[in-house]
């Protein structure tokens, strides 16, 4: 092993601004690895393995607002038809529970469930009240059906 | 072609790319974990950690700032992470002189002899500076890197590196004087 003769008497703070040559080869020497390459290749073989969501670099922000344009068109859109169809059942529910106002007939006849009120608006039907025990479900559907 | 423009395009995904600057930078980041760490399985496997790292966070690199040190500061981190979970399966670093004696590499036995004595030494010496002066010293004199850089790299001014160098070349030459002297005197 060639070496130069190294400075051994270094005086306190008297820091040399240049490297070491023979403690730099020493100490290259001694921590060398053998087979960079090789190293290096399975590394390298490995950087393909790793799968991760690449983004990119260079990507504005109007590259990310353009990315986002699509699906938030669509989401517009369909709330649109939401609103739209939500106003149409509304406005047609309306017309046609107008006409029926006051009976039971009314809402059934336009699909929709007869209110309480509207139901027993001619007094209790007398098989509701002539029983001890309450009277079913069953009994005080047909009841107000029959009242119809 | 430069660090700066191969981290560009290794922030497009370019794995090749990324593989130049792998093949580029392996021999220095091996040399500065074995530094760093003293086993050189243990090294090699924080550096493979460390280059995989990079890779995932190329794109927070920044390319109007020097590469090789931010590459080497995250191979650093990884040797630290690595080191701290490994402390417990240190290799002897009287292992490898034993082996270099039965071996008998070398001219002859008696060289073989004394370089094995000498990496012993050199181990222990290592072993016994705190770890910025480790990197200090193997970066500036094994590496021939700058004050600046290694400031950059290890995240302190530089007149912490110049005393970590003085203090670490001091500790390395006193433990080597006597091979030293053999040779040149």
């Amino acid at each position: 092993m060639t070496m130069e003769p190294m400075d051994m008497d270094m005086e306190p703070f008297d820091i040399d601004p240049r490297p070491d040559p023979v403690l730099g080869h020493l100490l290259r020497e001694h921590l060398g690895a053998p087979d960079d390459a090789a190293f290096a290749a399975r590394v390298r073989a490995r950087l393909g393995e790793l799968e991760r969501p690449w983004r990119g670099r260079g990507r504005t922000s109007w590259d990310v607002l353009a990315g986002w344009a699509a699906p938030g068109l669509a989401a517009a859109a369909a709330a649109a038809v939401l609103v739209l169809a939500i106003g149409w059942w509304l406005l047609q529910g309306g017309a046609a529970a107008g006409p029926a106002a006051g009976s039971a007939a009314g809402p059934m006849a336009a699909g929709g469930m007869p209110r309480l009120e509207d139901a027993l608006a001619g007094g209790v039907p007398a098989v509701l009240t002539a029983s001890a025990p309450p009277p079913s479900a069953d009994a005080v559907l047909g009841a107000i059906m029959e009242d119809r | 072609m430069t660090d700066a423009a191969l981290a560009d395009r290794a922030a497009t995904g370019d794995a090749e790319a990324f593989g130049q600057l792998v093949e580029r930078y392996t021999p220095v980041a091996r040399r500065v974990a074995r530094a760093l760490l003293g086993d050189p399985a243990d090294a090699d496997d924080a550096v493979q950690d460390g280059l995989l790292s990079a890779w995932r966070a190329i794109e927070r690199y920044d390319s109007g700032r020097p590469f090789r040190p931010w590459l080497l500061r995250i191979v650093l981190n990884a040797a630290r992470d690595l080191g701290r979970r490994r402390v417990a399966r240190r290799t002897d670093p009287a292992e490898p002189a034993v082996l270099e004696r039965i071996a008998g590499t070398g001219p002859s036995p008696e060289a073989a002899t004394d370089r094995a004595l000498l990496r012993d030494a050199l181990d222990r010496a290592l072993a016994a500076l705190p770890e910025r002066q480790r990197v200090a010293v193997t970066l500036f004199d094994g590496e021939g890197y700058a004050h600046a850089e290694i400031a950059a790299l290890l995240e302190v001014p530089e007149g912490t590196v110049r005393s970590d160098l003085f203090h670490g070349r001091r500790a390395l030459r006193s433990a080597l004087r006597p091979f030293l002297e053999d040779r040149t005197g």
